[in-house]
């Protein structure tokens, strides 16, 4: 009985755990790798203020190439309930439209998403996903890399 | 134009052929309709293709992966390029896309890989190691995922030499990747350069000394048996320890004693080799657990000296304000058992408890 019991809590304890926000991804673009690690190592729920969830969505940028590949920061965007909204993106503290990434350098980018608090979801079941897209340009060639963050039924408050 | 605009305009081009030859192909019974019921649906399907074509970008390199993080410890603050404010480096070859981290726990160093296996292929990795300056060196694995099937990703954790990381302005790991089914191999390198000064700040979180030497100052609190009535009288326990540590956790020493008995009217001398586990409550305080053997000499100022053994026992505390500063403080508890019997004379057993601080010199 004590170990059903015992069971059960430790059941209970193991089903309440926060499920991530965050699942790591790497993508490769060309001669591009894109990695949002400092999420998954440093994971954040959102701020609460003035009705939105606030919280800056961090990834990390290494082109191995030797040609110079263009992040279109102006045009991030982040997907939300079907509906997407441009997400301004910071390097080195500055918002950039486009950030120019030379072959071999490696960079950090820290995008401030804000959103209203009614896109968290309602059920403690259900998480809320939400899509950043950043678009990049290499060689002429034009695609976006999609990373993830969900939010949950707590950040509704 | 752009690609996109001209690959609309190439689909609207066939909507006159479309118009031509739909209403022949309406009678596809006839030789000239079944004839129009290919020309039609080649130009629908060369519109469609087309169009998509301008929608959608030509296929380049591209994946896209959710793979599974393990860290241990934190961040190695001398190696954090403050681009991006990590240790973290990508790279991607062999089919494989990686990214490395370099981190520190209590006194071993790790290398944190995220591997994901690109290729159709089963692949071995394993990773070696290089110092900008040429010395080669095996990385130790922890765990054996060292095998990954097609398309999956998975953590490989390497402890770090200490040589790699305390002194060195960079090193390159390399990693061997062989197909399990062709059995091809192709290396993939990562290249660290510090970006902190050269020897490690004290920021650096790795401390692994391999050897200290100190000197101890202390007073017995207590003693019993028939040595109490010798032991009530002794004044200090001073003494000197060497010490080795071929593993982290793992500490063999020599510790010499010098018992003060009454006002140094005698004295005893002890040289005990011992054992001791280390343990780490954070990066900077450790402690010890431990004990050993070994012979004792009483010397007294109006008798004969007397040989006898001691076991001691230790707990002790240390703390190292950073690597950088090479030394450690801490106080420490012993219990030396004199047993007699066959080990001495019965008139000098008993056990003294005894309370000091050290300072060690560390390498």
């Amino acid at each position: 009985m004590k170990w059903g019991l015992m069971g059960y809590a430790a059941l209970a304890v193991g089903c309440a755990a926060e499920p991530p926000r965050v699942v790591a991804q790497l993508a490769l673009r060309g001669e591009v790798m894109i990695s949002n690690s400092p999420m998954v190592l440093r994971p954040q729920g959102p701020r609460r203020r003035n009705g939105q969830l606030s919280f800056s969505y961090s990834f990390l940028v290494e082109n191995s190439g030797v040609a110079t590949a263009a992040l279109e920061l102006g045009e991030a965007s982040l997907r939300v309930s079907g509906r997407a909204m441009v997400v301004p993106c910071k390097v080195a503290g500055h918002v950039y439209t486009e950030y120019l990434l030379a072959g071999q350098a490696r960079v950090r980018v820290d995008c401030e998403i804000s959103v209203a608090i009614s896109a968290a979801p309602r059920n403690s079941q259900a998480d809320a996903p939400l899509e950043l897209s950043v678009p990049l340009e290499l060689d002429g060639h034009r695609e976006a890399v999609l990373l993830r963050y969900s939010l949950l039924a707590q950040d509704a408050g | 134009m752009s690609r996109r605009q001209r690959g609309l305009a190439r689909a609207l081009a066939c909507i006159p052929l479309l118009l031509a030859f739909t209403p022949l192909a309406a009678r596809a019974d006839s030789p000239a309709g079944a004839v129009a019921e290919v020309v039609v649906e080649a130009v629908v399907r060369g519109a469609i293709e087309l169009a998509f074509d301008a929608v959608i970008p030509a296929p380049s390199p591209k994946y896209e992966l959710v793979v599974e993080h393990i860290d241990v410890g934190e961040e190695l603050a001398d190696w954090i390029d403050p681009r991006t404010g990590t240790t973290s480096h990508l790279a991607h070859g062999c089919g494989q896309l990686v990214e490395v981290r370099l981190t520190g726990k209590h006194r071993d160093d790790f290398l944190n890989v995220t591997l994901f296996n690109t290729s159709s292929d089963p692949v071995a990795v394993t990773a070696h190691s290089k110092t900008i300056g040429g010395v080669h060196g095996e990385l130790r694995q922890w765990g054996s995922h060292s095998v990954l099937a097609p398309h999956v990703g998975g953590p490989q954790i390497y402890v770090v030499r200490p040589s790699l990381i305390e002194r060195s302005s960079g090193f390159v790991i390399d990693f061997d990747v062989s197909s399990l089914r062709t059995s091809q191999s192709c290396q993939l390198s990562v290249r660290f350069v510090r970006t902190g000064p050269v020897p490690a700040s004290a920021l650096t979180e790795h401390s692994y000394f391999q050897a200290d030497y100190g000197v101890w100052i202390g007073a017995h609190l207590a003693g019993t048996g028939p040595l109490h009535g010798l032991a009530r009288e002794v004044e200090q326990f001073d003494g000197l320890s060497f010490g080795y540590s071929p593993a982290a956790h793992h500490r063999i020493g020599l510790d010499v004693g010098l018992d003060i008995f009454a006002a140094g009217e005698s004295a005893g001398v002890s040289l005990v080799p011992n054992y001791e586990y280390r343990a780490f409550l954070s990066r900077t305080v450790s402690y010890g657990i431990g004990g050993g053997a070994g012979p004792y000499l009483i010397a007294l100022r109006d008798a004969p000296d007397h040989w006898t053994w001691a076991l001691r026992g230790k707990l002790e505390l240390r703390w190292h304000p950073g690597r950088s500063s090479g030394l450690e403080f801490g106080p420490a508890l012993t219990c030396s058992v004199l047993p007699g019997g066959p080990f001495g004379p019965n008139r000098y057993s008993g056990e003294l408890v005894a309370a000091q601080l050290g300072l060690w010199a560390t390498f």
